[in-house]
């Protein structure tokens, strides 16, 4: 398993997952299952970029609710986890606890530390036994509770393996209590988990989740709760974390428990007319023509004569947007406002993006009208948005 | 920062390289932009009205063209670099949408060289850079999925400094015209969240209007038959 471990313990940097937009491909590396006593089984990895996100056993499928219980087959998907250099575990379980020393891991700043307590109370561990092997040596490691038996250091990788598996899972569990709801709260106040990649959800903050409450199925994935939709994790450090540490439904419990960390989305309707406060664009280059009939750039959008006749009212002062206009451009219009605008209040836009060429909107019968608009729609989304 | 600093020390660089254009293909998080074919540079038809939109056009115009001539102080040259910059940033924006800027896109969009969708349902589907406004200075170069119709902001930083209005608003859409062969099927996948296995009251209620949405939509995906009864 050393070719495992010198995958993940590479050095991952942000910029590492698209340093030249670098096609993100599934590779399958076939390993021998040595350690399960099989050599004519295969696992293989599947990579995105640099890092594994998933494992495969020779039959092509991951072992289902049936085979976790059998301890060979568990042994295939815990390899996975067999990635982090033991030396480290040993030089640091004497200064801090296993639990703090694995949470403090490059690439585990989404984990909480489960305090001692929650793990030390057998109910919590119901039914964690069977799927887990070397059990009772794991969670003593856990709980730095390993008396280093001589006997034990033979399989001292798949005890740590078995420790990161249970611990993932007990995590799983905890942070659905209130303790771990709270905490994971104030990860998500923190912006650990980062930001939404759809621009029109204007930021709002992502939360972890699993696909499958199971173990060794999928990868970690990132929910925004504004779309509701799952986003890859941007960092590659992330991709191979396993989804079941997570579960699939903490992130929504945790939105319900504290709604707070959604925004309320303004709804801006063109007939009610709204209220947003727009400041003149600026413009940091160039000369701008004030007099339209000198510009005349055929090659410019339609967009940037709508935007002409906006600045040419707004240059003296805060333009008013809307009441009651109707026009369909208004939508789009507040989104020229700069980035940096303390007045434009990005966290609380949600809007469904409209395709336009040349500033027109696209014809339904064309081969690029949208056609997808219906999954970003939402209570209170006007028709117009959707250019109908 | 980066960017900062490669502008910073490039005007020394770009000297010492033979051609403007090809050096500034080569840097690090330019990898967005198609290289802009010199006859269209040339071509000073193509190029109408950009004079209005940066500062020292004619020295700008010609660095790009590598017909600098070397009587600038230091600041005057950084001005001029930062505004060849743009002037290239926006013949570009004009050059794509021609016939054979859009192929060069294709080739790029084929290698995957603006990323990928970072949607999970959307199957790391290759997507095209769009600009969400054609006025500079405003929005941040954004990425298109032909798969999900959405637009995402680019997972590097270094491209998140690449001004949109050097890929416009209408690209990834007349590039699609162009070449109706590179849209991907469209998938009713979606994600549906759950607690403890039970749906969400608000959330389910949204997606069914979300479904007829869909039903109502020509050409929408239709839901798949292998998705949990409602």
């Amino acid at each position: 398993m050393a070719a495992n471990g010198s995958i993940d313990e590479r050095d991952f940097s942000d910029d590492d997952v698209t340093d030249s937009g670098e096609p993100v491909q599934d590779k399958g590396i076939t390993f021998r299952a040595l350690e399960s006593g099989n050599p004519t089984q295969t696992i293989t990895y599947h990579t995105r970029g640099d890092d594994i996100t998933e494992i495969r056993r020779d039959d092509g499928v991951f072992p289902d609710s049936h085979e976790i219980t059998d301890p060979e087959s568990e042994e295939d998907s815990l390899s996975v986890e067999d990635s982090y250099d033991e030396t480290d575990s040993e030089t640091g379980s004497s200064i801090v606890s296993w639990i703090s020393w694995y949470c403090s891991l490059p690439g585990h700043e989404y984990f909480v530390e489960v305090p001692d307590e929650f793990v030390e109370d057998e109910f919590n561990l119901t039914g964690l036994q069977n799927p887990i092997p070397y059990y009772n040596e794991a969670l003593d490691l856990i709980l730095d509770a390993d008396p280093e038996d001589a006997a034990n250091q033979a399989f001292m990788t798949d005890i740590e393996s078995s420790a990161e598996m249970l611990y993932g899972l007990i995590h799983a569990r905890f942070i659905l209590t209130k303790a771990g709801l709270q905490l994971m709260a104030q990860k998500a106040h923190d912006g650990i988990f980062g930001e939404c990649p759809r621009v029109y959800c204007g930021g709002v903050g992502l939360l972890p989740t699993g696909l499958s409450d199971r173990p060794g199925e999928d990868t970690i994935k990132m929910v925004c709760g504004r779309c509701r939709d799952v986003y890859f994790p941007k960092e590659a450090k992330y991709q191979s974390i396993d989804g079941a540490f997570f579960g699939t439904s903490f992130a929504n419990f945790l939105w319900m428990t504290y709604p707070e960390l959604l925004p309320p989305i303004i709804r801006r309707s063109a007939t009610e007319g709204n209220h947003h406060i727009r400041p003149p664009r600026r413009r940091r280059h160039g000369a701008y023509s004030a007099n339209r009939e000198d510009d005349d750039d055929d090659d410019e959008d339609d967009d940037d004569e709508e935007e002409e006749d906006e600045e040419d009212e707004g240059r003296a002062t805060l333009v008013h947007r809307g009441h009651g206009g109707g026009e369909d451009e208004d939508s789009e219009g507040s989104w020229y406002a700069p980035l940096d605008d303390p007045a434009h209040d990005l966290a609380n836009v949600y809007e469904v993006y409209r395709p336009r060429i040349f500033g027109f909107g696209i014809h339904p019968d064309s081969v690029v009208a949208p056609r997808m608009q219906w999954l970003r729609w939402k209570e209170g989304v006007e028709e117009t948005q959707l250019g109908r | 920062m980066q960017h900062d600093e490669m502008s910073g020390g490039s005007s020394d660089s770009a000297e010492s390289t033979a051609f403007w254009i090809e050096w500034f293909q080569s840097l690090k998080g330019n990898e967005f932009y198609c290289e802009v074919d010199e006859d269209y540079v040339l071509d000073r038809f193509n190029l109408t009205g950009l004079n209005t939109e940066v500062s020292h056009y004619s020295l700008a115009y010609d660095l790009i063209t590598d017909q600098n001539d070397d009587d600038m102080d230091d600041q005057t040259r950084a001005e001029v670099e930062t505004s060849a910059r743009h002037l290239y940033g926006l013949i570009h924006a004009r050059f794509i949408i021609t016939a054979r800027g859009l192929s060069k896109m294709l080739e790029k969009l084929r290698n995957a060289d603006f990323g990928r969708c970072p949607r999970v349902n959307c199957d790391n589907q290759a997507v095209l850079p769009l600009g969400l406004a054609d006025v500079p200075h405003t929005k941040c170069v954004s990425l298109w999925c032909p798969r999900c119709e959405d637009v995402y902001t680019p997972v590097s930083r270094r491209h998140s400094a690449i001004d949109g209005a050097h890929f416009g608003t209408t690209f990834p859409h007349l590039f699609m015209m162009a070449y109706p062969n590179m849209m991907p099927t469209k998938t009713a996948k979606r994600y549906v969240p759950r607690i403890f296995g039970f749906r969400i009251h608000e959330a389910s209620k949204e997606e069914r209007q979300q479904d007829a949405l869909r039903e109502a939509t020509p050409g929408a995906p239709r839901s798949l038959s292998q998705e949990p009864p409602q």
